[in-house]
């Protein structure tokens, strides 16, 4: 049993690789839309002029979907990606998630949300590189708790990443620091980081980018079981097209604009 | 939670970050030392003014001479709370044949005793008292040990005195009968005579300049001050001061040095704490990448911003820490450390022959390195605030992207 299986049998009861199958996901049974964004425009100041890279996208996602969001390089997947995450703000538009506006929120509410609703999974992992492992997994939980709550949860919020830590098969690298894991490895501490406060929409920016292909073949198994049991939200900005033909539906985005919806 | 958890982490994983520890140390340590000597130095002082000055003193308001003296006498013995009075005269004078201006003082030495503890300063054995008859018959003086003559030489004043109403120049030779010294220059440049040679010298029968007042409780010197001045109120004009009053220049100058030197010692600090910007600067640029990352797991810029600030607090507790042990210590060991210096390689750090001390005078005040603490705290706190702000107003999008 590999890695990426023996995780995916702690998030859930084990189930046949989707990812074997080679198959596009048709299991979403849902109609229920958890984000929306409507007619986002993002423009960036170049020199003496601007540059449009989002020109009035409008899409939603629904809840417990995989969405993937395709296109050539400087189309504004990641720039889009980072508006629905709360990350950048549109110059124009807006993004509704659970239908309040995001950018009508607080700064306070918008941190809350990246915190617990939201989760982020990069190319380049993210992780601390001073913190080992296990601090890297719970530095969620440390951002949201005061250092009272801390002490009061930190043994129950331990435990549990200490079972993902041991469900990732990277027990024996507990009190490794990132700098000393595999590209694999280290992503899949990202994953743990993201998965551990029970986010709703993961947002996955080239998830699988910096891997080689056994080990994309494991995030991109590992992320459609996800999705499958626990009904996680993913949307997933990828040049893979393994990837993509997991997803439930593909975004195409050219010049700014969405130019196919498959 | 994270602040202090991510800072504590940042500062151990960069050895570079001790530097700014070790500048805060080093400056908090010699603040304290410095401090602790200047205030050893400031209570010998201040003991050494008291030890030579009175509780009260009286004088006129209006005239040279305490007017009515003998009527003033009697009213300051009714006086329950005052137990003891000196007559003096004091004058100017010229010694020798230069223009070596001097203070002389006329006392009578046994009520002298009872005001002051000057005879704690007299140096060469001699009591503070005049003998009858000196060896030439010359009139005995006590002088102060700036006054380059030695005991038993024969010493020439020239004075004015008022002779109805108009000041005409008088000389006379007087011979030394004992020296002594209180490492102040104010006091050592001074001449001691018997009071009844003085207003022989000065023409003035029974005239008396001050009159010197010791109290049994000096606490009570305010309500003391009352009832004599409500006693002597039909006797004349009369001021009545406090020897802290008198001497206050003197005693400011002494504050005014410490406070002088601490305050110029305090640029170590700052300058220990420019290295925390410095330092902190150069971490925010380091750490972009973890700032971005930090608020997509949500993260407030108010949250980042103390992520920094702590690390600027922690440079400063613990170098504050390590220099408070190394300056008590310091300060505390100065004369054991000292000697071994003298010791070892002969050279004496605080010469005694300048100050007139036998050892470096070190008074450990607690309250003053509570004070260094703080103020170090705050000016680390202040050379934090800049990085922290600006790690605080960074992009997410382009630090994650920043290599």
């Amino acid at each position: 049993m590999n890695n990426t299986d023996r995780f995916a049998e702690f998030i859930l009861p084990p189930v046949a690789s989707l990812a074997h199958r080679g198959g596009r996901n048709e299991g979403l049974t849902t109609s229920k839309i958890i984000l929306k964004a409507e007619n986002i425009s993002r423009r960036f100041r170049s020199g003496n002029g601007f540059i449009d890279v989002l020109k009035g996208v409008s899409l939603e996602i629904k809840e417990g979907e995989i969405l993937s969001i395709v296109g050539p390089s400087g189309a504004g997947k990641s720039t889009l990606l980072h508006i629905m995450g709360l990350l950048d703000k549109p110059s124009s538009g807006r993004t509704l998630f659970k239908d309040k506006d995001l950018y009508l929120l607080s700064m306070g509410e918008q941190a809350r949300l990246r915190n617990s609703s939201f989760a982020f999974i990069f190319q380049f992992y993210h992780l601390i590189p001073e913190l080992n492992i296990l601090d890297n997994i719970l530095l969620p939980y440390m951002i949201s708790y005061s250092v009272v709550g801390w002490k009061i949860r930190s043994r129950v919020l331990k435990d549990k990443a200490m079972s993902l830590i041991n469900r990732l098969g990277l027990e024996h690298r507990l009190s490794h620091t990132p700098g000393q894991l595999s590209g694999g490895e280290q992503q899949r501490v990202a994953i743990a980081r993201a998965l551990i406060t029970d986010p709703e929409i993961i947002f996955c920016d080239e998830p699988t980018g910096n891997l080689d292909s056994q080990t994309t073949s494991e995030i991109q198994n590992l992320i459609v079981e996800l999705n499958r049991q626990n009904g996680k939200t993913f949307v997933i900005v990828t040049h893979n097209e393994n990837i993509a033909r997991c997803s439930h539906r593909i975004i195409r985005l050219v010049d700014g604009q969405i130019v196919e919806t498959k | 939670m994270y602040k202090i958890f991510l800072a504590w982490r940042y500062l151990l994983s960069r050895k570079i970050i001790f530097l700014a520890v070790g500048g805060i140390a080093v400056g908090v340590m010699a603040l304290i030392v410095v401090t602790s000597v200047m205030g050893g130095f400031s209570k010998e002082m201040r003991e050494r003014i008291r030890g030579t000055s009175a509780h009260l003193n009286i004088t006129s308001g209006d005239s040279y001479f305490v007017p009515n003296f003998q009527k003033v006498i009697e009213q300051i013995k009714s006086t329950e709370e005052v137990v003891g009075y000196a007559p003096r005269l004091e004058w100017g004078a010229l010694l020798g044949s230069g223009l070596n201006f001097v203070q002389i003082i006329g006392i009578e030495p046994l009520l002298e005793k009872n005001v002051n503890a000057y005879e704690k300063y007299l140096s060469h054995g001699t009591p503070l008292e005049f003998p009858e008859k000196t060896w030439n018959n010359l009139p005995p003086v006590i002088i102060g040990n700036q006054l380059k003559y030695d005991l038993d030489d024969i010493i020439s004043l020239t004075t004015l005195k008022l002779k109805s109403g108009i000041p005409v120049p008088v000389r006379q030779d007087f011979q030394t009968t004992g020296k002594f010294r209180t490492g102040m220059f104010e006091y050592d440049s001074n001449i001691y005579i018997p009071l009844k040679t003085a207003q022989d010298f000065l023409g003035v029968d029974e005239g008396v300049t001050k009159i010197c007042l010791t109290i049994k409780d000096y606490r009570n010197v305010e309500s003391v001050r009352e009832q004599l001045r409500q006693k002597l109120g039909s006797l004349g004009y009369f001021r009545l001061n406090t020897w802290e009053e008198e001497k206050r220049n003197l005693l400011r100058a002494v504050a005014t040095e410490k406070n002088i030197n601490a305050f110029l010692l305090f640029f170590i600090v700052v300058v220990a704490a420019f290295n925390i910007l410095a330092l902190l600067t150069m971490r925010v640029v380091e750490k972009t990448k973890d700032i971005g990352i930090l608020i997509s797991l949500g993260a407030r810029p108010y949250g980042i911003m103390w992520l920094f600030i702590w690390q600027g607090l922690l440079v400063a507790t613990i170098g504050s820490v390590i220099g408070v042990i190394a300056g008590y210590t310091l300060a505390y060991y100065l004369n054991p450390i000292e000697d071994f210096i003298y010791h070892r390689s002969g050279w004496k750090l605080f010469p005694p022959d300048i100050y007139y001390l036998e050892k470096i005078p070190s008074e450990i005040n607690y309250f003053t390195i509570l004070i260094i603490v703080i103020a170090t705290l705050l000016v680390s706190l202040l050379f934090s605030i800049y990085p922290a702000l600006k790690a605080s107003r960074l992009n997410p999008v382009d630090a994650l992207r920043y290599e």
